[in-house]
């Protein structure tokens, strides 16, 4: 179903922690919220669930209008399931009484086949019967996650889902939701601050900064086309680049030339954004940078570099290319998506 | 009071427009009934007899005082010597029985200091089966002096010293090998590494084991009674039914009142040292095997205590019993059903005290719940006879002025209050309401507040939320404080005794009757009902530290 905030505010005791949050989901895509921690994301999460009344603008799920200021349909009528931080799991339950918790008032029969159709889609029939105590924290997500599946919400809510795993656990299992979501076409809003899991699970993400989204958009233009300064700060590395626009309308760097994606102002001073993935390795180059500091990563080695003129870059190179400190190496410019923000 | 279950309420969350009253309402009752008795007495001194105090001043108080220190001493002394030498055997050492015995050692908290302390006398007397069976082989016997201070010591040390075994146990249990083994890489001997680290950093779980030991030495009445040894609580006993000498009984529990705040300032403070001598994480480790010797001695002096503690006075107790099974007849059993009536009717009310209030500090958490805390500790070290006086005054003050009413108006009004029935209510209410707070507590603790909202989303309302989430996981919390709380009304002897209405006689007070005149057979049995009963939750304990351990390990 449909997802519509619109332009909502909350505030507790003077407070105004969401100030004109707008974000619209279509029936069966994923949202995601991003944002550093006291940026209100898990606010707007507990207002769409219905633990936060609204002091202005209005949520509503497909025709149903959900919350208002002034009135707020309480948590367990408005058929929104939510997936917790540390998943809330009933600890005297086992898996497949905890999924059949919201299943209260339906036949017997219709509720056992629900739990087992729910148990199918995560894959853990095997451990129906055990208690959440017995299940490794992955499978706790897991049922945690049929729990809030089982009454087919309207909207289902994430608070952080995979912050209490391991790493390695975190990457498999935001694709592993993503795919059970998809398959149950469930429309969802998850909230979390890690954009590697934000790339993996969500159609689209909300960048929130200060009570309000930022950029609404996909994680490829997130990352690409940061609208400002603070998302393309956020997301991914960089460094930003002083540029100024030359009468030909292009860009002119310490790196040479660049076409601006919008026109602007001859004579206007600029910073161009970097990505360590547009600068690249060419011994042939004629442009050289010392290198001052090196991270190993395995595939790849991320350089920082320094040109001549002092400007700082970061490139990332093939592993095989191992360059000692204080070395200078050849670079070259190779940027597709040129983002230039006007200098402060 | 409104009781709203906090199922209904935004648990926990900041700027909700109007936080509920009930809450503070709560524990605003809590505090007037913790305070009232401490009041009760404080005022008596508006109304000095001058000459009892003169007598009092230069008889009665220096002795009682000076009782009182070397009590406080030999037993603090005493309790910290077996507490702290048996669990560093148990929990760090390696030697034969060592499993049995960790837990065996738990066993005197099931037996009452005047159950002990009767026994010990009864067996070692001049009359007793030892001095009289030695006379018979060797002709004469060494008189062994129990009836002394140091008979008292020795006893009470003996049915208290669990207190400070099993948080020094879990102290060296949790603080790990490791520790010792990084004093010994540091060229440290055991001995040293004993002395130097593992006891300092011990120390403030130990200080606050003694400080409870210290408590209940002030607020014991049976063991000393036994004994005729003159403490604080033995004279507000006789003040009050011997002289009926009400003002200088509520003076003298002022007194002691003094003392108790002092113990308990050392409890806060060793919880102090608590939050930042943090043990690492239980950590197993080797056990440090003893030598040949030093194995059988550890093995013997833990065998000792047990057997003097628990093996000998359980035998003894059933000999007697034995002998004295005619006793079990309908008396008996009437005051068995007394003993279960009050103790039942005291768990219910403090049991039912302790969710109210565990679901106020839920909804309102912060400040308030360390008050309550505190609230809670400093009722449970109020001494029975104090609080005995502190709620016998106000109810039967309540009680005259509503006979005296009645006169009035020409009418022959009974007893308000149920005589003085609500009077050892409201006392067992104050004196364990920590006992019955605490499981709840923790119970409630497990119940997160993230599971509250799943419960809704997932389309609970209020009542369905407290009927299939709360009452299911605080079930053996409530049970554990129901039986907590009985067993320690069942053994417990000055407010039964001075508060229970005619004819009211429990098991505890047929012990306290017989043992006065001496008749050391015919308190067995009640006696050993007391035991058995007190039995129940050191296996509950036993059960709820092995999980305990076993989750750490």
């Amino acid at each position: 179903m449909q997802l519509d905030i619109r332009d909502i505010a909350v505030a507790f005791a003077g407070d105004t922690i969401l100030d004109g949050l707008t974000l619209a989901l279509e029936p069966g895509e994923i949202g995601c919220l991003l944002g550093a921690s006291g940026c209100g994301k898990t606010t707007a999460l507990r207002a769409v669930a219905g633990f936060e009344p609204l002091v202005r603008g209005q949520i509503s799920a497909g025709s149903q209008q959900l919350s208002r200021p002034g009135w707020t349909l309480p948590p367990q009528r408005r058929r929104v399931g939510m997936v917790f931080q540390d998943y809330a799991l009933f600890p005297h339950l086992s898996a497949a009484a905890n999924i059949a918790f919201g299943l209260r008032g339906q036949p017997a029969r219709e509720r056992r086949q629900r739990v087992a159709a729910m148990l199918d889609l995560v894959g853990l029939e095997a451990v129906a019967h055990h208690f959440p105590h017995q299940l490794s924290g992955g499978q706790q997500q897991r049922v945690a996650v049929a729990r809030a599946l089982a009454p087919d919400p309207a909207v289902l809510l994430m608070d952080e889902p995979f912050s209490n795993l391991d790493v390695e656990l975190r990457e498999r299992l935001s694709l592993e939701v993503r795919a059970i979501l998809k398959k149950a076409g469930t429309t969802a809003l998850i909230v979390t601050h890690d954009q590697h899991e934000a790339f993996a699970i969500a159609d689209r993400i909300g960048l929130m900064n200060a009570g309000r989204i930022e950029q609404l958009d996909t994680p490829y233009n997130l990352y690409h086309y940061p609208v400002s300064r603070l998302v393309a700060r956020f997301i991914g590395q960089g460094v930003m680049v002083p540029g100024v626009i030359a009468a030909s309308g292009e860009i002119s760097t310490p790196l040479g030339m660049l076409a601006p994606r919008t026109p602007a102002q001859p004579g206007s001073r600029v910073d161009v954004l970097l990505r360590p993935d547009d600068i690249v390795h060419d011994d042939a180059s004629p442009t050289t940078a010392r290198v001052v500091s090196k991270t190993f990563r395995g595939a790849s080695i991320l350089y920082a570099v320094e040109l001549p003129c002092g400007t700082r870059l970061l490139a990332l190179v093939g592993s095989h290319h191992n360059h000692a400190l204080g070395e200078a190496i050849g670079i070259r410019l190779e940027a597709h998506h040129v983002v230039a923000f006007p200098a402060p | 009071m409104p009781f709203v279950p906090a199922a209904t309420l935004p648990v926990g969350h900041r700027g909700h427009p109007r936080p509920p009253l009930w809450p503070r309402l709560a524990i605003l009752a809590l505090a007037t009934l913790v305070v009232l008795p401490l009041a009760v007495i404080l005022f008596s001194f508006s109304d000095p007899q001058a000459d009892t105090w003169a007598h009092f001043g230069e008889f009665v108080l220096p002795r009682l005082l000076l009782n009182t220190l070397w009590l406080l001493l030999g037993v603090g002394a005493g309790t910290a010597l077996l507490g702290v030498s048996l669990a560093w055997l148990t929990a760090v050492c390696e030697f034969p029985g060592r499993r049995w015995l960790s837990w065996g050692l738990l066993l005197p908290l099931a037996v009452p200091g005047y159950v002990l302390g009767f026994v010990m006398i009864g067996l070692l007397d001049y009359t007793g089966p030892l001095q009289t069976g030695l006379r018979d082989i060797f002709g004469a016997a060494p008189e062994i002096p129990i009836r002394s201070r140091g008979g008292v010591i020795a006893v009470m040390a003996l049915t208290l010293y669990p207190y400070v075994y099993l948080v020094a146990r879990n102290a060296f249990l949790t603080q790990g090998r490791r520790v010792l083994e990084a004093a010994q890489t540091l060229g440290l001997s055991r001995v040293q590494g004993f002395f130097r680290v593992a006891l300092p950093m011990a120390r403030p779980w130990i200080a606050g084991g003694l400080a409870l030991v210290l408590m209940e030495t002030l607020a014991d009445f049976g063991t000393v009674a036994v004994f005729n040894y003159d403490t604080f609580t033995t004279a507000i006993y006789r003040a009050w039914f011997g002289m009926f000498n009400l003002s200088a009984a509520s003076q003298l529990a002022s007194l002691l009142v003094v003392l108790v705040f002092i113990a308990l300032a050392l409890e806060q403070r060793s919880r102090h040292g608590q939050r930042f001598a943090q043990g690492g994480r239980g950590d197993a480790g080797q056990r440090i095997v003893l030598g040949p010797r030093a194995r059988w001695l550890a093995a013997l002096w833990c065998g000792l205590v047990f057997a003097v503690a628990v093996a000998v006075p359980l035998a003894q107790l059933l000999a007697w019993a034995w002998h004295s099974r005619g006793d079990l007849d309908a008396r008996y059993l009437g005051f068995l059903y007394h003993s279960l009536l009050l103790a039942g009717s005291g768990a219910l009310v403090v049991t039912t005290m302790g969710l109210v209030l565990a679901y106020a500090l839920r909804s309102r958490p912060g400040r308030l719940a360390t008050f309550a805390g505190r609230l809670s500790i400093l009722g449970y070290a109020l001494p029975g006879t104090v609080l005995a006086v502190g709620f016998y005054l106000p109810m039967s003050g309540l009680d005259n002025l509503w006979i005296a009413l009645g006169k009035h108006f020409g009418m022959a009004w009974g007893p308000l209050l149920g005589g003085t029935l609500v009077a050892m209510l409201l006392a067992y209410a104050v004196r364990f309401l920590a006992v019955g707070y605490h499981p709840v507590e923790a119970a409630l603790h497990r119940v997160t507040a993230n599971m509250d909202e799943a419960a809704r989303s997932l389309g609970s309302g209020s009542r369905d939320v407290l009927a299939r989430v709360h009452l299911p996981l605080l079930r053996g919390g409530i049970a554990t404080a129901l039986i907590l709380v009985f067993v320690d009304i069942m053994k417990e002897m000055p407010i039964t005794l001075m508060t229970r209405p005619f004819g009211w006689d429990t098991l505890a007070i047929r012990v306290f009757e017989m043992t006065s005149e001496g008749e050391w057979q015919r308190a067995a049995l009640p006696a050993l009902t007391l035991v058995v009963a007190g039995l129940v939750p050191v296996l509950l304990l036993m059960r709820s530290s092995d999980r305990e351990l076993s989750h750490a390990a």
